[in-house]
């Protein structure tokens, strides 16, 4: 068997979770980060970071549409998916998952999106003709209020819904942190810890992502950024990361100290299988480094676009970074054997159903998503776009 | 009036009860008999299974008959059932050196000559049958279960093929059968033991070493026999309720 | 009462559009659910049935002696081929036969087809490979069991007189010298 070294079960010698498997969480995470990040204008009132509060519901709303994608071509059977909606058994995690995505899809995004646009909506169907008419009118349900009272229903309603959508963006995320945390048959996954480090690892992950593109999307309008605005992201970004990074080094040196029967079989690994996805890449490039760069912009007093370099740069290695963690969670678990005497190889082919074009394919999808939602529901809410008459 | 109200609330209450309880009992009759081999009442037995590793030659008679009994796929990486060899350096207990060629289908083949310092000796493996199988837990559809004889196993038409409980099981007995794309493991041959027979593996076992057990039958060998021997389970801190009962385990032994 | 809620309409039909949709998947999934599923436990009942329904390969012990049985032979056997059924194997413990407690299809391999169908013609299994399966030299089998190193047991050059069958029959193995 190639790149089997030890002694694996020989129902071991194949992977389970392939990269689409990876993908999944990475995907929910950015959904709940980004939501979080709306939230704090919505619910924290900080208003600096108003100008991305749209642009974040709607990045959650592309990666969202396209999360069950990758979970649906790793099935055995995806035609039996349904299965999870009629017979959800309750002691499963995984259960969770078509009534948490429901529901976080329906129930918040899509409710807060709608709530927090319908003002403008109403205003570009009653504006437009023909198809678009249509298009618009179906989307306000033809309930044309913009009265002052009915929009502050519609604010009242929104708030609460981002209320209650921060314990479902934890909920989203976090029940997959639990169905690794949650494996006792797994040493490297068992941990109490690891709803919490999906979580705001997630949180660092959509933060970093909507950042990257409200800077790139500014730029491609031609239009300054809110320095204000990336700052105060910037700012939350470093805090979170700090909380993670806390977390990821506290699990690690438990391990470590503790040094129980599955230590020396995963210090191996991590050691030579796991060396580069873990050490160089998950832990300094995607960690440390970040977190020493931002935390250098919120120490010493940069020039503007010192900063914003730092902040691209950050971002960038962010997502390289929590995608690493992903990768080293879900293939690093099943690098080694449950015999704890044993290591085997993840071959990933490419143009296969569960190959790297397909996880390539879907990790553009949510972009070519964004972009139409971006047409549909322009974010910049004070643009002469939105009265339907040049686009 | 009064008597009249009361005599109607009581019939009404008679009335919903019935119907209730005839609902609940329609949904039992709807779903027919679970059990359709004639004299077979699947609470009357607790199946598990005693290896006993110290009669165990490594013949591999288990691996070819649970194949051939099981239409388990030939390739790589679907076993239900498989045995290990172990050699243990006494000097090294960490590390014992393990293989298990093609799941011993073929037997295994000479390393090491008897008296060559090293303690060597066979393991057959198998689904631990499990009385709180972390592999059940895990299922999100209720494709796997444990039946009400204490029987894992998998319901084919519902399964998704989503691997959780691969990731679930302490002891790697399950696996994606290629040509279903559903999960496939041990069933302790419950097509057979539920007509009288013993499982393939326990069939064909040159040496006696593996034998099926039904717990609940006082006049099972099994009681005795645990009396009498030390017996293990594999993995036992992960609290599983494994029901195969190994004798001669030795500490080596994953 | 009616001012208040004047401007709400919208959310009203949100509330609606949200309603049907969820009343529409509490009647599909009614429609969708095995109707024994939950009978016996969170699982489909008949799957039990499916399962119990395999086909049976190997046909055990007791339906080979139905026919074979040297100790307590069945009537003349109702053999077309009118050959001899019984197999020279003793069942009486005091004979001390060592391979009194190897089932028959150790050896001949799984039997259910010729039980259904005992016309089939079934070979003789007699190979050096099938015994030294069990009995060659190998580290890590218990004492119990009876080894040998084939290149080292009573070799005479000739082979068929080298047969483990020449000295050993099968079906009460011990020979002159045991």
């Amino acid at each position: 068997m190639a790149g089997v070294q030890g002694f694996i079960y020989p129902n071991e010698v194949e992977l389970q979770w392939s990269v689409l498997i990876v993908l999944y969480p990475f995907i929910t995470g950015l959904v709940a980060g980004a939501f979080i990040l709306a939230s704090l204008e919505r619910v924290f009132n900080v208003s600096a970071v108003k100008p991305t509060y749209r642009l974040a519901l709607l990045t959650a709303l592309a990666f969202l549409i396209v999360a069950p994608l990758p979970l649906q071509m790793h099935l055995g059977h995806p035609e039996r998916s349904f299965e999870m909606y009629i017979t959800p058994h309750r002691e499963s995690a995984m259960a969770m998952f078509g009534f948490v995505y429901l529901w976080y899809l329906m129930g918040v995004l899509v409710l807060e999106i709608w709530f927090d646009y319908r003002k403008d909506l109403v205003l570009t169907w009653k504006s437009a003709t023909g198809v678009k008419r249509q298009f618009y009118g179906a989307l306000t349900l033809w309930a044309d209020d913009i009265s002052p009272e009915a929009l502050r229903i519609d604010d009242k309603i929104g708030r609460f819904i981002t209320i209650v959508g921060i314990p479902s963006a934890f909920l989203l995320h976090g029940y997959v942190g639990f169905i690794f945390g949650s494996v006792k048959a797994n040493p490297w996954w068992s941990t109490p810890l690891m709803p919490v480090v999906f979580i705001f690892s997630a949180i660092v992950s959509g933060v970093a992502a909507v950042m990257l593109l409200y800077m790139g999307l500014c730029w491609r309008r031609r239009v300054p950024i809110d320095m204000g605005c990336l700052d105060t992201i910037a700012k939350y970004l470093f805090f979170a990361f700090v909380i993670d990074f806390s977390l990821e080094m506290l699990d690690l040196i438990h391990r470590i100290y503790e040094a129980g029967d599955s230590f020396g079989t995963l210090d191996f690994m991590v050691k030579t299988r796991l060396f580069v996805s873990h050490i160089v890449i998950q832990i300094c490039l995607g960690t440390v480094l970040p977190i020493l760069l931002l935390a250098a912009t919120q120490m010493i007093r940069l020039s503007e676009i010192a900063r914003r370099r730092i902040y691209a740069a950050a971002g960038a290695l962010t997502l390289v970074g929590i995608f690493a963690m992903r990768w080293n969670v879900v293939i690093g678990g099943q690098l080694f054997s449950k015999s704890l005497l044993g290591y085997t190889t993840y071959k990933m082919e490419f143009a296969t159903r569960e190959g790297l074009l397909p996880a390539i394919v879907i990790m553009v999808l949510p972009f070519v998503i964004l972009a139409v939602l971006l047409r549909v529901l322009p974010p910049w809410g004070d643009e002469a776009q939105l009265a339907g008459n040049k686009a | 009036m009064d008597q009249d109200r009361r005599g109607f609330l009581q019939d009404a209450g008679k009335f919903i009860l019935l119907t209730g309880a005839a609902t609940i009992a329609w949904d039992f009759v709807v779903a027919g008999a679970p059990e359709q081999a004639p004299n077979y009442v699947a609470t009357d037995h607790w199946w598990g299974m005693i290896i006993d590793i110290d009669k165990c030659i490594g013949s591999g008679n288990c691996v070819r008959a649970c194949k051939a009994e099981n239409d388990v796929p030939r390739e790589e990486g679907c076993f239900r059932t498989w045995v290990e060899r172990y050699r243990v350096d006494p000097d090294d207990l960490d590390h014992p050196l393990v293989d298990s060629p093609d799941g011993g289908y073929d037997g295994f083949p000479e390393i090491d000559r008897p008296g060559d310092g090293l303690k060597v000796f066979f393991v057959p493996k198998l689904c631990n049958q499990c009385a709180d199988s972390p592999c059940t837990q895990v299922c999100p559809v209720g494709a796997t279960f444990e039946s009400p004889d204490g029987v894992v196993l998998v319901d084919k038409t519902r399964c998704l093929g989503c691997r959780y409980c691969v990731q679930a099981c302490p002891y790697g007995c399950r696996y994606i059968d290629p040509r279903t794309h559903t999960v496939d493991k041990c069933t302790l041959c419950y097509h057979r033991i539920t007509k009288g027979l013993t499982a393939a593996c326990c069939e064909v076992c040159p040496t006696g070493a593996r034998q099926l057990v039904d717990l609940k039958n006082p006049e099972d060998p099994v009681h005795q026999f645990i009396r009498e021997h030390k017996i293990h389970v594999l993995k036992p801190d992960l609290a599983t309720g494994a029901k195969v009962y190994y004798n001669g385990l030795d500490g080596a032994v994953r | 009462m009616g001012d208040r809620f004047q401007h709400a309409r919208h959310v009203f039909r949100v509330a609606v559009v949200l309603s049907v949709a969820l009343v529409a998947f509490l009647i599909a999934r009614s429609a969708l659910i095995p109707s024994d599923f939950g009978v016996l436990g969170y699982y489909r009942a008949g799957a039990l049935d499916d399962i119990k329904a395999l086909p049976i390969v190997h046909a055990g012990r007791t339906a080979c002696l139905e026919c074979h049985d040297a100790y307590d032979p069945p009537e003349p056997p109702d053999d077309v081929r009118g050959k001899k059924l019984v197999v020279k194997t003793s069942l009486d413990p005091a004979r001390d036969n060592k391979h009194f407690q190897l089932n028959c299809e150790a050896c001949h391999g799984p039997m259910q087809k010729h039980v259904d169908d005992q016309e089939k013609p079934v070979p003789k299994v007699a190979s050096d490979d099938l015994c030294l399966g069990c009995h060659r030299t190998l580290a890590g089998r218990p004492k119990f069991q009876p080894q040998v190193v084939p290149a080292d047991h009573k070799r005479t050059g000739d082979e068929k007189k080298d047969a483990c069958v020449a000295c050993h029959q099968p079906h009460w193995p011990k020979t002159s010298d045991d």
